[in-house]
């Protein structure tokens, strides 16, 4: 894993969330919204202020990229469709390695402290 | 849509008001067609749904509007912020410069070939075809003009298919020179047939001393906007031939002429070289006023006046007479070579700023630009243009409208652009002391017009110092317009990062 992934990390809550919504197929805004709140079984809720906020920031590092798809929104305007790029499915693998570690660490610890 | 949701949009298209305008023109209708979405599927599953929408909309949207922001302004900084060779870093392929990185070998020698042409012409032309008769003088300089012309072109053929390199900026003052004989050519073919004697005469008038000043002013400007490299490698043979106005008359002329097309040349090389922006401006001004001092003692010591010429042109040179050449040759030429540069300085600048400071700042570099032409047909006025011009623009009113048209413009423009600036900053919510500095700097940006008012009065001579230091006022000024807002800007950052 390059040094350049590992200085990105860790991720955001809300940034994690995405990046995991779109690891299974490109989405629009609305379909990440809700996908997000599935995948987190109701607790996570993104407005469209976090969401668009993030997606500029993963878009301008290149973990994200976007296309315009044939189907419109209800404004007759055609949806933007975002995809994780190589790198921004690198950068979430090495995140979940990471997040795997550190529950790995904290079940040994605690399992050392039991009696 | 029910109407409930129309006016929930409708907030939502206030709301969204607030954010970068980047921002919005990438995302805006997005979130719109969004949000519109999410309370379309709340409101279908009950309002306690959409209440909840609502509340993390409105509870996330500050936080989220403030990270926008200071993305934003840290990416402006980040952007404009110069690195340590001079160049600005990059933001996409329209705001691109090339990095200022000294040249590789071979290209600086590339860089300086022409001059050295130029001076092997000279010479050649000088003391080969003396010693040839009339006719195999005639026939050895036209197949050197030829050559040169037909090199010229391969090495534009090179450079165009290479993408323009630096060292190809060296060129674009022969081709643009070509150019302008070219349609010199042209236009003389085209007026002979008109019969019109007066047309004839004006014609190759306005073409001489508007559009030929105009094309050349915009074209360093543009190239000095775009990458400072190639607009000193094209300006260096410009200061030379300014300065060799001085050398009429002067009996050694040509062998001056091919020494300072061989210096013209080193400095090129060294100016490709260098590896700072500060470094290369430095050799270009050296050799300027290195050209200039030894041009324009000779042109005062060294000079001899045809025995037809009025008596009071034989009295013997002072220092004043020479101080007089030299103070006319460092106005033009430091104009010609720092005015460009600060502007661009000073764009880069400014650029951070709203869209109205952005835009009053193009007026003022239409503005300058106009001025700067007026710098070059007064140079030229006071080299050979004077008889053209009282001939083919008649009546002195006429040849006053025609000289100082562009200046006049000029002003206006920067007067214009310093209301405009001030108008911008305005909306920035900057202090009245931010503004009236600010308003004071640009108005007085117009002080080269002031080389202008001269003529405006109707004094033609203005080959005394004293008319010109009105003229040398411009370029201080435009230098503390680029320290007063770079050290604004400075200290701002500097405050918003605390």
């Amino acid at each position: 894993m390059p040094s350049n992934t590992e200085n990105q990390l860790p991720l955001t809550e809300a940034t994690l969330m995405i990046m995991l919504s779109l690891a299974s197929a490109p989405k629009h805004g609305y379909a990440i919204m809700q996908d997000v709140e599935a995948l987190s079984e109701g607790r996570v809720h993104l407005s469209t202020s976090t969401l668009y906020g993030a997606l500029k920031r993963l878009l301008e590092d290149g973990w994200i990229d976007r296309t315009n798809r044939s189907e419109s929104s209800d404004e007759g305007r055609p949806r933007k469709v975002y995809a994780l790029t190589r790198m921004g499915r690198r950068v979430l693998e090495a995140e979940i390695e990471r997040l795997h570690d550190l529950v790995a660490a904290a079940r040994l610890r605690t399992s050392e402290a039991e009696p | 849509m029910r109407l409930s949701a129309r006016l929930l949009r409708h907030l939502y298209r206030v709301l969204l008001r607030l954010y970068p305008r980047s921002f919005r023109v990438e995302f805006g209708a997005e979130m719109e067609d969004v949000f519109t979405e999410a309370v379309a599927e709340t409101s279908a599953r009950g309002r306690r749904y959409l209440v909840g929408l609502l509340l993390r909309e409105l509870g996330d949207w500050p936080g989220a509007l403030l990270i926008v922001h200071w993305h934003k302004l840290q990416k402006d900084w980040t952007m404009s912020k110069p690195t340590t060779d001079g160049s600005t870093p990059c933001t996409g392929p329209q705001t691109c410069e090339e990095p200022l990185e000294p040249s590789p070998w071979p290209e600086p020698l590339l860089a300086g070939l022409p001059h050295a042409l130029v001076a092997l012409f000279v010479v050649i032309q000088s003391y080969v075809c003396s010693s040839l008769s009339q006719r195999g003088a005639s026939a050895t300089e036209n197949m050197l003009g030829a050559a040169f012309v037909l090199a010229g072109a391969l090495v534009m053929l090179i450079a165009w298919r290479r993408g323009w390199p630096p060292w190809s900026a060296s060129w674009l003052p022969y081709a643009f020179l070509l150019l302008a004989f070219l349609l010199r050519e042209l236009l003389e073919l085209w007026r002979l047939p008109l019969g019109n004697w007066r047309l004839m005469v004006l014609l190759p008038g306005l073409y001489r001393n508007l559009f030929l000043p105009l094309a050349l002013g915009g074209a360093i400007m543009l190239l000095s906007l775009r990458h400072r490299l190639r607009f000193l490698l094209a300006v260096l043979p410009l200061a030379v031939l300014v300065w060799q106005l001085a050398l009429e008359f002067v009996p050694i002329r040509d062998a001056i002429e091919a020494a300072g097309w061989l210096s013209a040349a080193v400095v090129a090389v060294l100016i490709a070289r260098a590896g700072s922006l500060r470094k290369r401006t430095w050799l270009t001004l050296g050799l300027s006023m290195g050209v200039g001092l030894v041009y324009t003692y000779v042109g005062t010591y060294h000079i001899q006046f045809p025995t037809s010429a009025p008596a009071h042109y034989h009295t013997a040179p002072t220092l004043l007479d020479w101080w007089n050449q030299l103070a006319l040759g460092t106005l033009v030429t430091g104009v010609l070579i720092l005015s460009p540069l600060l502007v661009t300085k000073l764009r880069r600048l400014i650029r951070r700023a709203s869209r109205t400071n952005r835009l009053g700042f193009d007026i003022a570099l239409a503005g300058i630009t106009l001025l700067l032409m007026t710098d070059l047909v007064t140079a030229w006025w006071f080299g050979q243009g004077a008889e053209v011009i009282q001939l083919t623009l008649g009546s002195e009113a006429t040849r006053l409208v025609w000289l100082i048209a562009p200046a006049i413009v000029g002003l206006l423009l920067c007067v214009v652009s310093a209301a405009m600036l001030n108008a911008g900053l305005a909306q920035r919510e900057a202090t009245a002391g931010d503004r009236i500095a600010l308003f004071a700097i640009f108005a007085l940006i117009l002080t080269p017009a002031l080389g202008a008012l001269p003529l405006l009065a109707g004094v033609w001579e203005m080959r005394t110092v004293s008319s010109l230091w009105w003229h040398a006022l411009g370029l201080p000024w435009l230098a503390l317009a680029v320290w007063s807002i770079g050290h604004r800007s400075t200290r701002r950052s500097a405050g918003a990062e605390v």
